[in-house]
């Protein structure tokens, strides 16, 4: 029952959320700029396009006329089109969503496999040369610039030892001699769905660089709150109790504590997910990476305003997503959690 | 002000101890200095400022140029120590104005409680449901990109988290037998905050501050870099990183390498001395590390 009614107030401050970020990006694009139709329109407008953009946008109503306009096409589920390609954006956008998510994802794993258990360990073993190690290794991660970083990462890896390419999704020749099937968009799944193990590998090999680069923040977040938990339960009377009763280190500390400490780690897949996505607007282009990052660092270049607001948009929404999901795992995991 | 004074005396010793934080706070001085005073430590001051020097492009690092020069002929050196102008004020300036728009509205919200709370932490959870840069680049391409607008557009998307940290802050403190003797005697509210919740809460905030500075250098770099910050012909670190990029991997490393350094080392001197200021400030901490 605790969880049902959890479930709901949750669900219902996710809505509510959203509907703050509807209006927020209203706010951001029709309120906030001095002249909106010059924004829709693009790098040097003639007079008669932010005359026309105008009366598309209906900018000469009402705000509370627009607002419905604009949340009325968002529901349809119509983001508009980009001033630059004049292409759909939502076409745009299903293209380029699941190629950042993968890569996203990827980074969120490494974070999760390389931050955990270092974190854990630091956390163990107080003031020992481990712990100092990690915590420089920690401090760097989150203060390296993820694009120098990336450039750095090319040199290295692509530029002296040759290991991994130099950037995009796949390899020439997987597009000309093997192509990948699409079907949900992110070329791992799709290649293993259709059995395309050669197209696979050259897609993970080219996941490896950009995903590395985007984890090195969450990497150092994630050991930072995972020993720092770690050193809080550590202790706590329960840990000293089973000390005074003999229990041996290995049971305290990976049965006893762990258990507790690790609570956090659902806490740090969300922030991990926010860093790799800032991450990726600023990489991707480094990495041809044909994402929404790059997409929305050309709109930037083009001063394609439409496409900027609908990604906002449409990436806040998928962290929204996200972070509703880890919540609900986290009150089926913790029952404290469905008390808050 | 007095209670925030006397736990600051006790703590400044303890930070002193701290190595790493003093190593840190000292590389900070000293690039402080270096921006402050760039035009009179270094002979290409014009450069720095943005001025091409045509007759000496793409000058490898050597002793006349020991980090090079840039496509446009202009020693870096000159242009580091003017970007840290833009890239240090950049950073401060966003934590200095979400602290200042964030703490006065945490503190009304933790200390009438209700709905006022209610509505305040609901506005910061829709900013917060934003990942970080996102909404600051959306703010940033309407405002149109210069150097101010970028430090407004990150300061906007940053003051939940100050307001937060000052309800939670004022939360606590707001129980205490002194205010409860505050308001006895017929303190106003507004007297009531500004004077004996403000000092109390100060020390959190400021630790905050310290550690924060390092990630808003971090985030407006990533503006300039995608072009949304400083614009030519200044330059910050992000732009620098920027306009090298293309010729990184080309042989002319020099250009994107050492702003990168610049910033990198900066974002790690904040974080060190921010946590050497938080053990210090927090006796729990002090016995744990």
């Amino acid at each position: 029952m605790a969880f049902l009614s959890f479930l709901f107030r949750r669900l219902g401050l996710s809505l509510f959320v959203f509907v703050g970020v509807l209006i927020l990006t209203f706010i951001v694009s029709r309120v906030i700029p001095s002249n909106p139709a010059a924004l829709y329109a693009g790098a040097r407008p003639r007079p008669e396009q932010v005359q026309e953009i105008e009366k598309k946008l209906g900018l000469d109503k009402p705000l509370s006329e627009q607002f419905r306009v604009y949340v009325g096409d968002l529901l349809a589920g119509n983001l508009g089109e980009s001033y630059h390609s004049r292409r759909s954006i939502n076409t745009d956008l299903r293209l380029f969503l699941p190629a950042t998510l993968e890569l996203v994802i990827a980074a969120v794993l490494i974070a999760l496999v390389l931050g955990i258990p270092t974190g854990v360990l630091a956390g163990a073993y107080p003031r020992s040369p481990f712990d100092y190690a990690t915590r420089f290794a920690a401090v760097a991660g989150v203060s390296a610039p993820s694009f120098w970083l990336a450039l750095i990462a090319q040199f290295i890896f692509f530029s002296q030892l040759g290991w991994l390419p130099l950037g995009g999704r796949v390899s020439r020749d997987a597009t000309l001699f093997y192509p990948i099937a699409a079907q949900t968009g992110f070329y791992l799944i799709d290649a293993a769905l259709s059995g395309n193990w050669k197209a696979w590998l050259d897609a993970a090999h080219h996941l490896i660089l950009p995903a590395l680069v985007l984890s090195a923040y969450p990497v150092g977040i994630t050991i930072r709150m995972t020993q720092a938990s770690m050193l809080e339960v550590l202790s706590e009377t329960y840990i000293t109790a089973a000390r005074a009763a003999g229990l041996s280190r290995r049971v305290i500390l990976f049965k006893l504590a762990l258990k507790n400490a690790i609570m956090p780690a659902l806490t740090v897949v969300g922030l991990s997910f926010a860093y790799s996505i800032t991450g990726a607007f600023l990489v991707e282009t480094l990495f041809s990476w044909p994402g929404v990052g790059k997409y929305v660092t050309e709109a930037v270049l083009n001063v394609d305003f439409p496409v900027i607001i609908a990604v906002t948009l449409v990436v806040t929404l998928v962290y929204i997503l996200v972070n509703l999901l880890i919540d609900l795992m986290q009150a089926l995991l913790d029952p404290r959690v469905r008390l808050i | 002000m007095r209670a925030f004074r006397v736990e600051a005396g006790s703590s400044v010793w303890f930070l002193l101890r701290d190595r790493a934080a003093i190593v840190s706070l000292a590389f900070l001085i000293a690039v402080a200095l270096s921006a402050v005073f760039a035009p009179y430590l270094t002979p290409y001051a014009n450069q720095g400022r943005g001025e091409p020097e045509l007759t000496a492009k793409f000058r490898a690092p050597g002793i006349k140029h020991p980090f090079g020069t840039d496509g446009l002929g202009r020693d870096q050196v000159a242009r580091l120590m003017f970007g840290a102008r833009r890239s240090l004020s950049m950073g401060i300036l966003v934590v200095l104005a979400a602290i200042i728009i964030g703490t006065p509205i945490g503190m009304v919200a933790g200390y009438l409680g209700g709905w006022a709370d209610e509505a305040i932490m609901r506005v910061t959870d829709v900013f917060l449901a934003f990942p970080p840069l996102l909404l600051a680049i959306a703010i940033a391409a309407a405002l149109g990109a210069s150097y101010i607008n970028a430090v407004a557009a990150i300061a906007v998307t940053w003051w939940p988290w100050y307001a937060r940290l000052a309800r939670a802050q004022t939360l606590s403190v707001r129980e205490r037998a002194y205010i409860e003797a505050a308001r006895g005697i017929g303190v106003r509210d507004r007297v009531i905050i500004r004077r004996h919740i403000l000092p109390n809460i100060m020390t959190p905030i400021i630790v905050q501050g310290t550690l924060d500075v390092g990630t808003a250098i971090l985030v407006a770099a990533g503006l300039s870099f995608i072009g949304l910050g400083t614009q030519a012909p200044y330059a910050d670190w992000g732009v620098m990183i920027s306009d090298g990029r293309l010729f990184f991997l080309s042989g002319r490393w020099w250009m994107s390498t050492f702003p990168g350094l610049a910033i990198f080392l900066t974002a790690m001197a904040f974080n060190f001395l921010g946590d050497g200021v938080r053990v210090a400030a927090d006796p729990r901490l002090r016995r744990l590390l």
